[in-house]
């Protein structure tokens, strides 16, 4: 179903003309305070996640919303399939999707002038990559699950995207908010740590053991995400 | 008179469903305030380019805020129009005396009024916010800038919904039509920092010349005159979509 | 204003060809021909697909034809569609109306496109929905929607009303409650109506004169009792009876022209079948039978004859069952 669907394809199509876009920037950096920050290579890792997994998440919650509007949720309902299943299988393909797109995204970021380390420890972004991706699909059936119709389940679902595109390190550094906000957003905007730990990465090659905190911050937001998707995108009404 | 007053009760009655609608809200003050509150958070940061400093906030209100009213502006539109071609409101109206210049026109004054209410106010919080945006008789200037901001993102609403069969195709449309006007317009990015031939052909790029004027009048209290060639430029694509959503945006097939 | 010799609707040699997705064409209307008079209730039966609606939205300007001719109050759509649109009042098979209006701002709105028009509350009033006059479109049940369409199909006190499958999908109670609302309109208001149904029931109740339509041709236009009186066949008798009986038998009989059984399924008390004999004659018919139930000593039960309908008037025309 899904690879047949236009969506996806588009979506790793224009991740990567995006970022090959952003590549033709020549003179743009990020000041804050006496400091100067490249624009594109700070971009290029956040953008390698969250092009593709932020239009994941958006069909997702469309699919998925549509599906429970639609009443298919309760055809499944009498058969033997648990959503916990049903949500897997439709997620692995996805996530595979995710980590391939993001690894497309890198590699031509990289071709444009972009900065990536070219260490051994590149491959813990499939991991990574693969949690971000997982946690973003769960959220989607969580917002599916929670909101009363597509529309809403839409908008729901493009607030979140937006919080993410603004607050996870993809396009601003975190460091620039005010007061005690960058200590507290790892924690509390998703992604925002494994988003770090790519970053470190990506530009200066650094070991995943540097970024032990971000991981594990990535871990429990996966766990908590796969925990009540399930119980929130339920078959039937009937709790 | 007829005509005319069929015209008005009909912007009487689409006004009427602008302000009962959700979605109009949600791009008219949700999603503007939430980039407000998020660019204010970030108002430390700034762009360096061309030997130039730019405030992020400064750059992005006024660059999303011609942007954002044209296009959020023109999405919910064309979410509301393309549903009418779909869900059978337009063919029934065809059975009526109105013509689809009227029920155009009528659209378009109350979503155009929309938007001038939309930039005025997403200059002014942004301003209170912290940007440095010129609020006296720059405001002025700032009116013939946003009716044909607000004309040509309505137009493309109604090229778009005539030429697709579903609201979904229209919306996938609209998607794919406007998120490289983001890009490409100046109003997230300095042109300046891009190569100089990608610069100089986004100008013809409906919307880069308005975003410049914007941000020249309300930013360094520059005159209109100042953007003759800009404004020229959005004038021809404003009545070019204009003619061709006429064309388009048929009642029935 | 036309003339009142004029009929209300006239259509001559209508055709509409379709291009195929696959290659070659679709005569939606082939040659269709009819008039509708001042004042009458004119119905347009077939079955989905027959072409009525494509008639229709001929009639009323909405689609071009491929050739031939239509007038409504003798103007031609093609050449003055807006003279013909302030004439004429339509309810389309499937409309919708602005989501964020209610019903009476609806109504207002469609007034004010034309020189004259009816009160909204008057309109509201007739169908029967001046308590909604607030609600939303959405929130009417389906019934109340189909008034709903009517109400607006009158806001400008139309000549002509064209009303394409008004009570498809609606429950017997409210099919009945939107087929006294057209009766009225016609009998009381002097409206001339043209409808198209494949309701049967709907076309010989309403009617002055029906059109039988199939696959783009006109069958045959007269009145339903006409048409029925011109079937072969004058109608049916159906009956039970205690024992299964061989339907050669009864098709044997005299005014009798065909029998055929129908299973009541096991342990009915009707017995085990339903049997069902096309007649020509029902006093000759019934005479043979109750002669024959006698000889062998079957006993009937819920014996009725059943006089012929429109639908073998279709069957008779078309080969064909007007519920597929």
């Amino acid at each position: 179903m899904m690879l047949r669907s236009r969506g996806v394809i588009a979506a790793i199509i224009t991740s990567t003309l995006y970022v090959a876009f952003f590549g033709l920037i020549e003179d743009l950096e990020f000041g804050l305070g006496a400091e100067s920050i490249g624009f594109f290579n700070f971009v290029l890792p956040g953008f390698a996640v969250f092009l593709m997994v932020y239009q994941i998440q958006d069909i997702t919650v469309a699919v998925g919303a549509s599906f429970k509007a639609r009443g298919i949720l309760k055809r499944l309902a009498i058969t033997p399939l648990s959503p916990a299943r049903f949500i897997g299988v439709q997620t692995l393909t996805y996530v595979g999707l995710g980590v391939i797109a993001s690894g497309l995204v890198l590699a031509v970021g990289g071709v444009v002038g972009g900065h990536v380390a070219m260490t051994t420890n590149l491959l813990w972004l499939v991991p990574l990559v693969a949690m971000v991706a997982l946690t973003s699909i769960a959220l989607a059936y969580l917002i599916a699950g929670l909101t009363p119709n597509p529309q809403t389940a839409t908008n729901v679902g493009s607030t979140l995207s937006f919080l993410m595109f603004g607050f996870a390190g993809v396009m601003f550094p975190v460091a620039a908010l005010p007061g005690l906000l960058p200590d507290i957003v790892p924690y509390v905007v998703p992604h925002a740590a494994v988003i770090e730990a790519i970053r470190g990465i990506v530009l200066s090659g650094d070991a995943i053991t540097a970024y032990g905190r971000q991981v594990l911050i990535g871990i429990v937001w996966l766990a908590v995400a796969l925990t009540i998707a399930p119980r929130a995108y339920r078959f039937t009404d009937d709790r | 008179m007829t005509a005319i007053s069929g015209t008005l009760r009909l912007a009487s009655a689409s006004t009427r469903q602008l302000l009962r609608s959700s979605e109009v809200w949600a791009t008219t003050f949700a999603f503007p305030g939430a980039l407000l509150a998020m660019l204010w958070l970030f108002s430390e940061l700034r762009f360096e380019f061309a030997s130039q400093q730019v405030a992020l906030i400064d750059f992005w209100v006024t660059g999303l805020g011609v942007l954002g009213v044209a296009l959020g502006n023109g999405h919910a539109f064309l979410a509301n129009i393309s549903t009418w071609k779909a869900g059978g409101v337009l063919k029934r109206i065809s059975l009526t005396p109105i013509t689809a210049g009227q029920l155009i026109i009528a659209e378009v004054i109350p979503r155009a009024v929309l938007g001038m209410i939309t930039i005025v106010a997403f200059l002014a919080v942004g301003n209170a916010l912290g940007a440095n945006i010129r609020m006296g008789t720059e405001l002025v200037s700032v009116v013939p800038v946003m009716v044909i901001v607000t004309f040509t993102g309505l137009s493309v609403a109604f090229i778009i919904a005539g030429i697709t069969k579903s609201p979904q195709n229209a919306n996938a449309m609209d998607t794919a039509v406007s998120w490289p006007l983001y890009l490409v317009t100046g109003a997230m990015f300095p042109l300046a920092a891009f190569p100089a031939w990608l610069e100089q052909s986004a100008q013809y790029v409906p919307y880069t010349g308005l975003i410049a004027t914007m941000r020249g009048v309300v930013l360094e209290s520059r005159p209109l005159t100042d953007f003759g060639a800009e404004l020229a430029i959005g004038v021809v694509w404003m009545t070019a979509l204009l003619l061709v959503a006429g064309r388009t945006y048929r009642f029935v097939k | 204003m036309s003339s009142t010799n004029e009929p209300a609707v006239e259509v001559r040699d209508l055709v509409k060809v379709y291009p195929r997705p696959g290659g070659g064409t679709l005569r939606a209307l082939d040659g269709v021909s009819f008039r509708v008079e001042n004042g009458e209730f004119f119905g347009l039966l077939g079955p989905n697909g027959a072409g009525k609606t494509t008639a229709l939205e001929i009639i009323e300007g909405i689609r071009k034809p491929t050739s031939g001719e239509v007038r409504v109050l003798g103007v031609d759509p093609r050449k003055d569609l807006d003279r013909v649109k302030r004439m004429i009042g339509v309810q389309l098979q499937a409309a919708s109306y602005f989501s964020l209006l209610t019903i009476a701002e609806i109504l207002d709105l469609f007034g004010s496109f034309y020189p004259t028009r009816r009160a909204t509350t008057e309109l509201l009033e007739t169908v029967g929905l001046l308590d909604k006059a607030d609600s939303y479109v959405r929130h009417l049940s389906g019934g109340q929607q189909r008034r709903f369409s009517v109400a607006a199909a009158l806001v400008n006190d139309p000549q002509v009303i064209f009303l394409d499958e008004p009570t498809t999908g609606l429950d017997p109670q409210m099919r009945h409650s939107l087929w006294e609302l057209l009766r009225r309109l016609n009998r009381d208001e002097g409206k001339t109506v043209v409808l198209t149904t494949h309701y049967m029931e709907e076309a010989e109740l309403l009617a002055d004169r029906v059109a039988i339509i199939d696959l783009g041709r006109i069958g045959s236009i007269d009145t339903p009792r006409a048409l029925i009186a011109g079937l072969d066949g004058q109608g049916h008798i159906e009956f039970t009876t205690n024992i299964a009986v061989d339907t050669s038998e009864l098709a044997a009989l005299d005014g009798v022209t065909d029998a055929a059984a129908r299973s009541n399924g096991g342990g009915s008390s009707l017995g085990p079948d339903t049997y069902q004999l096309t007649i020509t004659d029902p006093s000759v018919a019934v005479t043979s039978l109750l002669g024959w139930s006698q000889g062998r000593g079957i006993e009937m039960r819920g014996l009725e004859v059943v006089p012929g309908t429109l639908e073998d008037v279709f069957l008779q025309l078309t080969g064909r069952e007007l519920r597929e």
